[in-house]
């Protein structure tokens, strides 16, 4: 029983890479800090972590000639899906420590950029397994930086009493996908998905495999927040740091769906069931489809009365979620490749969206509606570029968003050609999407028509312009082109 | 056999139930004791003596003393503050779900054809020394997140519970 | 001689259940994070039970329950660290009130 060890080093580049960065940020900090002003500090540990991020991204180049070099047990797997999906992680969070720089997160900068790195590793590693426990192990490093980080405003009670809650809440969460694991693993013996996939296809279905796949749902629907596990989100978006917001919303996201198409289109391919109208049959497509509803009517609905943009963009995100979820429930490959091009336009927008939203409420007074009136004539760059997120999350063509919701309900309509079966879904896709326009044009009302009380201008730095623009850029790009990445995509998903 | 499964179940159980129904917090704590023993004992039960040597460790050793330590710094609040139910005052909601889990639990455990199972006889020679050999094996990937996670816990925890000093 | 298996599920499950129930109705934030490690060593006893009963060719279920002890113990770590931040913000808060008010 001896394992080369060689193989896991390289396949592990990019995280180790990041733990060394971690670890220099906080030396680092804690050397030159003290005495600098906290401004200076965010600049020069911001600028390391950057580095970092960029040079974690070189040992992905190195490993895209390998192709599904499995380590033992699939604790490990290197295949170019995860390749691309680590590259927009680092991505994510690169942008994130750009947005970070320019925000206020207290005194404790490097700590604050080592657990942002210890997150983004805790997603890096999600994305590179297909095993249970190696999952379990990440999600919890992920989960663990993110409660961390939400606290980061340490003189804010808000921002305290969020992560407090996105802690029990998560860890309640957690509980239940351990509790399901338990059982997944009692009935099959397996931790690994293809052989747990492999025992389920041979087992009749049990009682208690039900009990297991819908406590490993509730686990991984919370960290996606789909409704009814949505009840941390537009707190702790609201509370934390925005720049925390921003990577709550969209790095956590994209790791999280990734894992969650691979488990249930993997190990659960045997679960199904259906979601088609008229034709229920338990499993965990039913289950999705009505998360799926609830999630798409709760969180729109509730997005119209928030006068906060954070909740807003909260409960939009819960909305989100929902019409994710609609490609999940599909079960076919198209539905996954529809999700996984869907989550990443989505998080490209959402990053951009807070981004805008940490740079402009921190130098109007606040976050909520009334503080972005007249922005468009005190930022305009800014506001423009919101405007560009803002039509692409209400699915505007020709921007992402759109293609993204189109492809994810095409594959949902297409997957039962004869009857249609989940037309219905798709109804109330599109219906939810009309009324999600309409805050997402009060936003706009707010930001362009309004008049501002005062109209001095807002100055940004430019590093923060450029890495919005780079969001906008990406949002636009992946509307006008889309087709490159998703025949990738489609040719990387049929191998999952 | 039987007699000592359902003497420790019962101490497990009402270990639980004390912990979650009594009012002062430090008599929580203590019932929760009760229960790490209680699952401890099943784990010497089932065979798995390191990790009912490590239940007692972590769980009584350190989770329970930080929890009376977080209990004694936050004596006064023991009533309402720092956090509410997470569903308001519904308990009677609380008590519902909880009571329809078990009970579903209870008729799916019957109903799986899992129910009658009898162990096949686990050794426990050389387990600690396989399992030792196991996390830099097959598992030396977890192994290394969980330092990753260990690190970033202690780092977390202490940005967190540190004091800010007043306006610099 | 053991007991047959399903009387161990039945215990996982109550004990679940039990954690659960105290995790939704507390009030107090320590209180229900008690309740979580209940639902946590529930979880953890079934891996260890499923282990001894059926699959004990290999020690998956007990490094699996292992691990999850490992994890359980960080998170209460940095649970515990916030209710502490929680309270003493509630304190602090109330202490400059008072302050303000006596001008």
């Amino acid at each position: 029983m001896s394992v080369a060890y060689a193989p896991i080093v390289r396949a592990l580049g990019s995280e180790t890479a990041l733990v060394l960065v971690a670890l220099a940020v906080l030396t680092l900090d804690f050397i030159i800090g003290r005495k600098r002003e906290v401004a200076k500090r965010r600049e020069l540990v911001g600028a390391v972590a950057l580095f970092g991020l960029a040079l974690s991204a070189v040992p992905l180049v190195g490993q895209v000639g390998m192709t599904n070099v499995l380590l033992p047990g699939e604790t490990l797997v290197v295949n170019p899906l995860v390749i691309i999906f680590k590259f927009v992680l680092i991505v994510l969070t690169a942008v994130t420590v750009l947005i970070s720089i320019d925000h206020d997160i207290g005194t404790h900068v490097g700590e604050y950029f080592a657990m942002l790195l210890f997150g983004a590793i805790g997603m890096l590693l999600l994305v590179g397994t297909e095993e249970f426990l190696t999952i379990f192990v990440a999600l919890e490093l992920t989960s663990i930086s993110l409660y961390v980080l939400t606290a980061f405003h340490k003189n804010s009670l808000r921002s305290q009493e969020a992560a407090l809650k996105y802690f029990l809440f998560g860890a309640i969460a957690t509980a239940f996908l351990l509790f399901g694991l338990s059982y997944i693993y009692g009935l099959t013996g397996a931790t690994n998905l293809r052989d747990i996939g492999a025992a389920l296809a041979k087992k009749g279905t049990d009682p208690l495999l039900g009990v297991g796949l819908l406590c490993v749902l509730v686990g991984l629907g919370f960290k996606v927040a789909m409704v009814p596990f949505h009840l941390w989100a537009p707190d702790a978006y609201e509370g934390a740091p925005t720049p925390v917001t921003a990577f709550i919303a969209t790095g956590s996201k994209v790791a999280s769906f990734f894992v969650l198409v691979k488990v249930l289109m993997v190990a659960f391919a045997g679960a199904v069931g259906s979601a088609y109208w008229g034709a229920f049959e338990s499993g965990w497509a039913m289950v999705l489809g009505l998360t799926a509803t609830a999630s798409m009517v709760l969180g729109n609905c509730a997005a119209i009365v928030q006068r906060n943009v954070k909740r807003l963009l909260a409960y939009s995100s819960i909305a989100h979620a929902g019409y994710i979820l609609v490609g999940l429930v599909a079960a076919s490959s198209t539905g996954a490749t529809a999700v996984l091009f869907y989550v990443i336009v989505y998080a490209i927008t959402n990053l951009g969206a807070f981004g805008v939203v940490a740079a402009l409420a921190s130098r109007a007074g606040g976050d909520d509606l009334e503080h972005f009136n007249g922005m468009a004539k005190r930022a305009p760059f800014l506001s423009l570029l919101m405007l560009v997120f803002v039509l692409s999350l209400a699915g505007i063509p020709p921007l992402g968003g759109f293609f993204g919701k189109f492809y994810l309900f095409a594959a949902a309509v297409e997957c039962d050609a004869e009857m249609f079966g989940l037309l219905w879904l798709v109804a109330l896709g599109i219906v939810m999407s009309a009324v999600s326009l309409y805050y997402y044009l009060v936003l706009m009302k707010h930001m362009y028509v309004l008049p501002a009380k005062d109209e001095t201008r807002i100055a940004t730095p430019g590093h923060l312009k450029m890495a919005l623009a780079f969001c906008a850029a990406g949002v636009v790009l992946l509307g006008v082109f889309p087709e490159p990445i998703l025949a990738l995509l489609k040719a990387l998903v049929v191998r999952l | 056999m039987t007699i000592v499964f359902l003497t420790l179940s019962a101490i497990t159980v009402l270990g639980a139930l004390l912990a979650v129904t009594l009012r002062n917090l430090v008599h929580c704590l203590l019932a929760l004791v009760l229960f790490f023993m209680g699952i401890a004992g099943h784990f010497f039960l089932l065979k798995a003596d390191f990790l009912g040597a490590v239940q007692i460790l972590i769980y009584i050793g350190a989770v329970a003393v930080l929890i009376l330590f977080a209990i004694m710094l936050t004596r006064n609040i023991s009533g309402t503050e720092g956090g509410r139910g997470s569903l308001g005052g519904a308990w009677w909601l609380g008590v519902g779900i909880a009571t329809t889990l078990a009970g579903a639990m209870c008729v799916f455990v019957r109903r799986s054809d899992l129910v009658s199972k009898l162990p096949y006889g686990a050794t426990e020679e050389g387990v600690v020394k396989e399992i030792g050999k196991l996390l830099v094996t097959d598992w030396v990937v977890p192994l290394e997140i969980m330092a990753v996670l260990l690190t970033a816990a202690l780092i977390g925890a202490v940005v967190i519970a540190l004091e800010e000093e007043k306006k610099r | 001689m053991s007991v047959p298996l399903g009387y161990y599920l039945i215990l996982g499950g109550v004990l679940f259940a039990i954690g659960l129930c105290g995790a939704l109705t507390r009030k107090n934030a320590i209180a229900v994070l008690m309740s979580i490690e209940i639902m946590f060593n529930a979880a953890i006893l079934n891996f260890v039970v499923f282990w001894y009963y059926l699959h004990n060719g290999a020690l998956t279920g007990q490094m699996f329950a292992l691990f999850a002890i490992a994890v359980a113990a960080a998170e209460s770590a940095v649970g515990l660290a916030l209710v502490i931040s929680v309270y003493r913000h509630y304190k602090s808060v109330d202490v400059n009130e008072m302050r303000s008010l006596k001008g």
